[in-house]
């Protein structure tokens, strides 16, 4: 994965300045990982908020199409029509799919934070990449059932 | 959730602190009979410029360490990420060739539970005792 080789080339380029007492250089390539850190988050984190929203859609489009009662069918069809014109917000998306303040969308949440304080610049906190590669493929799995 | 305002901050950086601190602690009393590898605690590094300067940190410095074989050294421990979902910490171990990182994955204020990860092989994950810290080292 080109994560990783870009993560482990600049980890030993920072080792190496560490080790000859290069202190501003060993700054520059720890930052260097920190921003790719960022934006490999991002582009994971786009993709997850696509399958997502393409789960989501789907199970919409089949409520619609299969439920028969209006009484129903009727939230369906208001979701939908908030669907077509872009209205409904991320986190309604991954409510459709996981119950709210559950562990799976307390997690979703917690990274969809993330990733608005990454995209304005403003990040607190450090993204653990080994662990949002697991998450998301979990993620990416389970929320389809 | 909880708030994250400055004293929050200041309360989580303490407690990474003392986590860095007991691992390197810990990993100095499993050396110290070692002929061969030392560890050496070395040049703090800076946690996070962001937080330091929205939140006005007073000390948002993080214990590092060096790894040494026969006095040449060969690694250094790096206090990565705090607030990592999912994990309570990591510390990069770099070297010229390899990236190992260890996680915390601990819950917030628990004792620590240390694992060792490959960065090639995330999936090989070996707990962090003795022996395997060895192993760890000799194939640097």
């Amino acid at each position: 994965m080109i994560y990783n080789e870009i993560d482990q080339d600049y980890s030993n380029k920072e080792f190496d300045a560490r080790s000859k007492g290069y202190n501003r250089k060993e700054e520059a390539y720890q930052k260097i990982r920190s921003i790719n850190d960022h934006s490999y988050f991002l582009l994971a984190f786009t993709r997850l908020e696509d399958r997502i929203k393409t789960i989501a859609r789907d199970l919409i489009n089949i409520k619609v199409e299969t439920l028969s009662t209006w009484s129903q069918k009727r939230v369906w069809n208001i979701l939908k029509k908030r669907e077509n014109n872009d209205n409904l917000h991320f986190l309604e998306y991954v409510e459709l799919l996981t119950e709210k303040g559950q562990t799976d969308y307390n997690l979703i949440q917690a990274y969809y934070r993330d990733r608005n304080d990454v995209a304005h610049g403003g990040l607190l906190s450090s993204i653990n990449m080994v662990k949002v590669f697991e998450d998301f493929k979990r993620l990416y799995k389970d929320l389809a059932n | 959730m909880e708030a994250i305002d400055k004293a929050h901050i200041e309360d989580r950086l303490a407690d990474w602190r003392d986590r860095v601190e007991d691992l390197y602690s810990t990993l100095d009393s499993w050396l110290q009979n070692d002929n061969m590898y030392r560890i050496e605690r070395s040049t703090p590094v800076f946690f996070n410029e962001e937080i330091i300067g929205k939140f006005d940190v007073d000390d948002a410095q993080l214990p590092s360490a060096n790894l040494f074989r026969n006095n040449k050294l060969v690694a250094s421990l790096k206090p990565k990420g705090l607030w990592a979902i999912g994990a309570n910490g990591r510390v990069d171990l770099i070297s010229k060739s390899k990236l190992i990182m260890l996680l915390d994955l601990s819950e917030q204020h628990k004792d620590s539970k240390w694992v060792i990860v490959y960065s090639k092989n995330r999936k090989k994950r070996l707990p962090l005792n003795k022996s395997n810290l060895i192993k760890v080292l000799n194939s640097l």
